[in-house]
């Protein structure tokens, strides 16, 4: 594969490169200039953890957490995939040997990086050939069935990491403060894959939430997926003119199921897949819980000098398909 | 109409006080307006979740049926002089409302809406009580089936409807003949509906209703 490309946690790139037309961010790369979704095609995703522990975690308790976040994710019902445990290894994470290497490596540099995925990718199709996981043993962790203060659990951070793994990007479902010592501690989210963790101590992340199944669910459809369920479309604007990177979020009026999406152009326009058929709420906010670059490469034009505002009338999402197009109309801050 | 014939028939009419003394026609079919009244569809809050594990607003839904208007039929078909069987057409075309506020990024409170078509089928029995002067009373009850659409009609979801009430025909004298006015129908019932397109919070929605519709013998 002489077009094997090296990508260590350019998500932001990737995606920026590939304007996604899903929920949540879906992430994707130009094969010929065409956008592709980077995902696996091959099952079951063979995974080895490294023969390492850190303190309070053992190489075995870290593969038991790593088969409990990978599950999470493969018993989505709408979604088909599957992984196997291939065995320990003594190879690192992130080193392009062919082999998906989950594990801990010491990152004192990285601050306020939990967890790194890094992919490889055959870039004459998008398919994923490999990627790595390795959780920052800077930090304290804990596999404590309801979490241990004072320390992060694994099997929430490899749960979003897999989630990586497995295609998917960040989701903007959190609100969030700054912290006087920098950075942003999350006052309240809504997905596993929103870029900032909980604070230590929580296991909330080990569960998926609303947008978290409609992403991997829309990277490995079902059958039953792509019948029961339905899409909404449209445009964010400012003055007529479309907005950059806006945060669209759709709630269920009934059930409260929630999923996001970007604009992803420069007309505005986004689409949501994975909804449940109904009558829904949407809401744009700017980019404002999190860095830009989460999301997007440092040189995309995101707009977020406007307010938050909620489009003034009530989405149908039918079976399989759209209803009317929707135009959210923005103002200045 | 031969009018002579017709003025034989209107004096008779005084006789005929007994109540039920005269039995309505056969079939009976009417076409009116309704107006079916606003219903409270129940409130939520659109929730992430804080570190501890409860719910943190983002913002908050209140949701109602705004009041419709749309048109409505009626075939009656005689048992006995006191009963009918009925089997019920209604179009009507709702707003899905909800007003949004609260919002934790300061979006401004927008009521969204969604303007609906409403079709009901249904079946029941009207009991004829008595009579005041030109005025027939009478009560009924129906069940029915029902389907909403969207207003693109892209999406549409079903239920069931149940309606009881009463009214009163004002019946003036009986032409003979087919496909004749008969009398004036005024009908105000309690709409109980479940299902539909999938909005509200509340597994039940009470409205009441009102229609007035122009009776035909057939
Ligand atoms: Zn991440």
């Amino acid at each position: 594969m002489s077009a094997r490309i090296r990508l260590a946690l350019v998500l932001v790139a990737l995606v920026a490169a590939a304007p996604s037309v899903f929920a949540y961010l879906s992430l994707g790369t130009t094969v010929n200039g065409r956008s592709v979704q980077t995902r696996w095609t091959s099952m079951p995703i063979r995974y080895f953890i490294t023969n390492r522990g850190v303190a309070g975690v053992s190489a075995a308790q870290m593969q038991a957490a790593a088969v409990a976040s990978f599950s999470t994710w493969s018993q989505v019902p709408t979604a088909s995939l599957s992984a196997s445990f291939a065995g320990f290894t003594n190879a690192e994470p992130v080193r392009d040997d062919g082999a998906t290497v989950i594990g801990f490596q010491p990152h004192e540099e990285l601050e306020r990086t939990l967890g790194v995925t890094a992919f490889t990718l055959d870039r004459t199709t998008g398919t994923l050939v490999e990627a790595d996981i390795y959780l920052n043993s800077a930090f304290d962790w804990s596999v404590a069935a309801s979490g241990e203060a004072n320390k992060f659990d694994v099997q929430s951070t490899l749960t979003h990491e897999i989630g990586h793994l497995l295609g998917l990007g960040h989701s903007l479902l959190g609100e969030t403060v700054l912290r006087p010592e920098g950075g942003r501690r999350v006052t309240s989210k809504r997905s596993v894959m929103f870029p900032i963790a909980y604070l230590v101590g929580t296991t909330l992340d080990r569960t998926l939430q609303d947008d978290d199944i409609a992403g991997v669910s829309d990277t490995y459809p079902t059958g039953k997926f792509l019948n029961s369920t339905g899409s909404v479309a449209g445009r964010v604007t400012l003055d007529g003119a479309g907005v950059f990177g806006a945060h669209v979020i759709a709630v269920n009026t009934k059930t409260g199921q929630t999923v996001g999406a970007f604009t992803l152009n420069s007309q505005g326009q986004f689409t949501m897949d994975g909804l449940e058929p109904g009558i829904y709420v949407l809401r744009v906010e700017p980019i404002d819980d999190a860095d830009v670059g989460s999301f997007f490469n440092d040189d995309a034009k995101v707009d977020v000098n406007f307010r938050a505002a909620f489009y003034s009338k009530l989405v149908a999402v039918p079976v399989g398909g759209a209803g009317a197009s929707a135009e959210i109309k923005v103002v200045r801050k | 109409m031969n009018r002579a014939r017709l003025l034989v028939f209107i004096a008779a009419l005084p006789a005929a006080t007994p109540a039920f003394a005269q039995s309505p026609p056969r079939l009976l079919l009417d076409v009116g307006a309704v107006v079916v009244g606003a219903a409270g569809a129940g409130s939520a809050t659109a929730n992430y979740t804080a570190p501890d594990g409860s719910p943190v607003p983002l913002f908050s839904l209140s949701k109602s049926v705004a009041p419709a208007i749309g048109v409505n039929t009626h075939l009656q078909i005689r048992l006995t002089p006191r009963v009918a069987l009925e089997v019920t057409g209604e179009w009507t075309r709702p707003n899905l409302r909800t007003k949004l506020s609260g919002d934790a990024d300061g979006a401004d409170n927008v009521t969204a809406t969604q303007p609906v078509h409403r079709f009901v089928l249904g079946g029941g029995a009207v009991v004829r009580l008595k009579p005041f002067g030109k005025w027939h009373t009478f009560t009924r009850a129906s069940v029915g089936w029902l389907r909403e659409l969207s207003d693109d009609l892209t999406l549409y979801q079903d239920g069931w409807v149940v309606q009881a009430g009463g009214g009163a025909n004002y019946q003036w004298q009986e032409k003979r003949g087919h496909l004749r006015p008969y009398a004036i129908r005024t009908d105000l019932w309690l709409d109980i509906r479940q299902g539909g397109l999938k909005f509200s919070t509340k597994p039940r929605l009470f409205a009441p209703a009102f229609s007035a519709a122009l009776i035909l013998k057939l």
